[in-house]
């Protein structure tokens, strides 16, 4: 059953999260009856299915919380945050579940204790909104035999779906010698409807049976309370378990009205002569001509393949002629078969429908693999080349140059599409925000809405990763710092509740979230006060700060501009630990305050960590990658603009002095001198006239000149991280293929410098 | 006993579950049958016209269209009205049993169904020689 399980567990998942959204909705508007249906509808599936494993603390929550939502959908209990609350922490409970379950197939053993614990939360909100919304289906579980009953012996219970006391009472084998009579006990239950006695276990061959030991097991049912059952038992409390059930109504049809005559065509409480039983009955049922006479040819259809299924001929003409009402259709039940032969069947067997569309699921690895292929591909594709020119002119070599080119394209395509295969849309990291809002919201007191904006946009697995933690911080961090609570708001002219937007678009080839909000803003004056205090700022230094990088602040490490640090967002993660998670995935943080009008923060983060745009660079005939993303130019630079002290040497750009490196000297190559390095720059004059190519490096801490031989074109790579021998090296983000398949190194300046 | 996979009755499974779903087709496929699924009322009576199976299995709690409503309106289509019907449900009491066989099942079962009382429903409502050969 474990592909079902499976299957459940994603299910499941799914449910809980439609759930959780259409919750949200209701909190927030009562009367959306979409969502209560929607709410409804997830809590029962959830009942159904997981009805069909063996986890009855899951079922029995998301039953009760069914329950709950049946008085709300009928208007007899009316949303409050307390029960929000509540079916909130039922929905957790499960997910929580579904994870262990996805984990180790089980519940954890706590399960049944929370599941009580959950439930009592909500039959209690249940109850107070609900006159005699009673208690759920109590500990059926605990006496499995209960739901077990059948046939006469749940006539003989009486009750269908009513409450009724279980016991189960394993009377001590020595008890007829300490005084106890177990059959007199039941004698002194109230009620009692049902009594079973069996063997507690096989009992030993009769010469060897010991009358005097008790060798019986007591199974009872009674129509009175657990309180008013257990006193019975008060002499023998380790002997017996006592517990309410709910006696489920079991999907047998009621009885025949006592005039029918008994069906002989099927066996006697079979399940065949209850379905014609039940044929019958619909034949009775009220509803107009036409209604009536579609039933009746679904009947005449069912007993007709009943009665066949049974190995009687049934002829459907004769049938039919009987399905008028249900006393017609009994007598014929009745009195025996007719002589005839059957045999239509409805010609079916065509190909099986293709099943639902549903999403694959695809191991990282496997992912990886594929982008090492790919890019083992381009490599042995770009030796082709080199063979194709080998080869000379002629017809042939025209030949092998298109099919070369063609190749080119296909392999650009496939790694284009197996890029494409990891982008995921960014819902994923937007779904958990509706729920942190209303939360946070709800704890500190105040009203925020929140706007969601394209969450439709696709990025890299690993960048909806590396983007989860820091948007839940900057919501966090907003509602918490930035949205003023109602009275402030409304003091200073702004509606009451806050408004957050998280909005999320694609642009120049990467991804951008914005978070913002329409708060108190930042106030640059306070930021330099606090930095001073806080010691991160001399106070000169502090005054010569402008507006925004004051506001920019907010990213130093230890900050904080919270009066007070509130539990929420002050625990640890700052926003430096925001701006650092942003960073190493190669992506930007920038920050916008308005005193008084709110605050944006912007994540501009690549669409992909695996592929990597850098630009080419030579030093020593070997080339090298720069990561566009800390590229902030490339220029030529004459020699005689360079500055030298000693060994250290600076340039003018952009009206800055920025420090200038060689790379060869970096890398620990020898300087070049100014002449021939190798490879063909025929074509550049500007060198041997005596400049250098500088790259212009925007690091953390301000630009750095990086001088390289050369600089070669922009390329998107597969950036894999340094393995075997190599890995040890410092200063290297990874290896790379070019779409020619040239190996190089790409370099992690931040560690190179 | 059984029938062979391709050639058994076509029984037509509409649940908005699929764990339901994929619970009953393992079941039914196992005794013979057919399977087809639809997800809701309107899928399964596209799907209904589309087969004409021997048999539909419907849900009553779906979203877009409910069980009775598709039952209902099975049982107006021509071609469908007399197609053998069973209804599940997660509700035992008598009131929801007595409101699918109005709309038109002619027989109802509480969730979650036994394997083995499906697959002899099954039997029964497709006319198939009773059997406990192939019951998981």
């Amino acid at each position: 059953m474990s592909e079902l399980f499976d299957q459940f567990v994603v299910e499941a998942q799914e449910l809980l999260e439609t759930a959780g959204g259409a919750l949200l909705a209701l909190e927030r508007d009562p009367a959306d009856r979409a969502s209560v249906d929607e709410l409804f509808r997830a809590f029962h599936t959830l009942k159904g299915a997981s009805g069909l494993f063996d986890m009855a603390p899951f079922t029995r929550l998301v039953h009760v919380g069914e329950d709950t939502l049946s008085l709300l959908r009928d208007g007899r209990r009316g949303m409050t945050p307390e029960l929000a609350d509540r079916l909130f922490r039922a929905l957790d409970q499960c997910a929580r579940w579904v994870a262990a379950l996805e984990d180790t197939g089980a519940l954890p053993a706590d399960a049944a204790q929370a599941s009580e614990t959950l439930v009592r939360g909500l039959s209690g909100v249940s109850a107070e909104g609900a006159a005699g919304g009673g208690e759920a289906a109590g500990e059926t579980d605990a006496f499995p035999w209960v739901a077990a009953l059948a046939g006469e012996d749940r006539e003989a219970v009486g009750v269908a779906g009513g409450v009724l006391t279980a016991i189960d009472y394993r009377p001590d084998p020595d008890c007829f010698f300490t005084g106890d009579d177990p059959l007199a006990l039941f004698r002194r239950v109230p009620d009692l409807r049902w009594l079973r006695i069996e063997p507690a276990e096989p009992l030993p061959p009769l010469a060897q049976l010991d009358p005097y030991r008790c060798l019986l097991r007591f199974r009872a049912l009674s129509g009175a309370g657990v309180e008013a059952v257990a006193p019975a038992f008060r002499s023998v409390p380790d002997q017996v378990r006592i517990g309410s059930v709910t006696l489920m109504p079991a999907a047998a049809p009621p009885a025949a009205p006592p005039s029918a005559k008994p069906i002989t065509m099927a066996p006697p409480g079979s399940l065949a002569a209850a379905m014609l039983e039940e044929q019958a009955r619909i034949l009775d049922l009220p509803g107009s001509a036409a209604e009536r006479q579609s039933r009746n040819a679904a009947v005449t259809r069912a007993v007709t393949a009943i009665l066949t299924a049974l190995g009687r001929s049934a002829d459907r003409a004769v049938v039919a002629a009987a399905c008028v009402d249900s006393r017609t259709l009994r007598r014929f039940l009745a009195d025996g078969p007719p002589e005839k032969d059957p045999a239509e069947k409805p010609a079916a067997a065509e190909a099986r429908p293709a099943s639902p569309r549903r999403a694959l699921r695809v191991e990282p690895e496997r992912m990886d693999a594929l982008m090492a292929l790919v890019g083992e591909l381009s490599v042995v594709k770009g030796q082709l080349e080199p063979l194709v020119r080998r080869v000379g002119d002629g017809e042939l070599t025209r030949d092998m140059k298109a099919f070369s080119a063609r190749l080119d394209s296909l392999v650009g395509d496939l790694r284009h599409a197996a890029l494409r295969l990891r982008l995921l849309p960014l819902a994923r990291v937007f779904d958990p925000l509706p729920r942190l809002v209303r939360d946070t919201a709800r704890r500190l007191d105040k009203t925020v809405e929140l706007v969601l904006d394209g969450a439709e946009t696709e990025a890299d697995k690993d960048i909806l990763d590396v983007l989860g933690e820091p948007l839940l911080h900057l919501v966090r961090n907003a509602i918490d710092h930035g949205i003023e609570a109602p009275e402030r708001r409304a003091a200073s002219g702004k509606p009451p509740g806050g408004t957050l937007r998280v909005h999320a678009f694609q642009d120049k080839g990467g991804v951008v979230v914005e978070v913002s909000d329409d708060g108190a803003g930042i106030d640059p004056a306070a930021m330099r006060k606090a930095a001073v205090a806080k010691g991160l700022l001399a106070p000169d230094a502090a005054a010569a700060l402008g507006d925004d990088e004051a506001v920019r602040l907010v990213f130093a490490p230890g900050f904080s501009t919270a009066g007070s640090v509130s539990d929420l967002s002050g625990r640890g993660v700052g926003m430096d630990a925001v701006r650092a998670a942003v960073e190493r995935a190669g992506g930007r943080v920038e920050i916008a305050s308005t005193p008084g009008s709110g605050t944006r923060v912007r994540l501009a983060l690549p669409l992909t960590l695996s592929i990597t745009r850098v630009v080419v660079v030579e030093a020593a005939g070997s080339f090298y990658g720069i990561p566009v993303a800390v590229v902030g130019g490339v220029q030529r630079v004459p020699r005689a603009e360079i500055r030298g002290v000693k060994r250290a040497e600076s340039v003018v750009l952009r009206d800055r002095v920025v420090p200038l490196v060689r790379l060869r000297r970096l890398l620990g190559q020898p300087p070049d001198d100014g002449h021939g390095h190798g490879h063909g720059d025929g074509h550049r004059d500007g060198r041997s006239g005596g400049a250098d190519c500088v790259v212009l490096a925007e690091l953390g801490d301000g630009p750095v000149a990086v001088a390289v031989d050369d600089v070669g074109e922009r390329a998107d790579v597969v950036l894999r991280p340094m393995s075997g021998v190599l890995r040890g090296l410092r200063g290297y983000a990874g290896t790379a293929v070019l779409g020619d398949g040239r190996l190089i190194l790409v370099l992690d300046l931040r560690e190179l410098l | 006993m059984s029938a062979n996979h391709t050639g058994g009755p076509r029984v037509l499974v509409v649940d908005d579950a699929v764990t339901v779903r994929a619970f009953s087709r393992r079941v039914l496929e196992g005794a013979g049958f057919v399977v087809d699924e639809a997800v809701n009322g309107i899928e399964g009576l596209e799907r209904a016209m589309a087969v004409v199976p021997d048999l539909v299995i419907v849900d009553v709690n779906m979203r877009k269209m409910d069980g009775y409503t598709m039952l209902r309106v099975l049982r107006r289509d021509p071609a469908l009205r007399d197609v053998p019907a069973i209804m599940i449900s997660t509700e035992s009491k008598d009131s929801d049993r007595e409101q699918a066989l109005l709309a038109g099942a002619n027989w109802y079962i509480v969730k979650p169904p036994r394997p083995e009382v499906l697959v002899e429903a099954a039997r029964l409502l497709t006319g198939q020689p009773l059997t406990t050969e192939g019951v998981p």
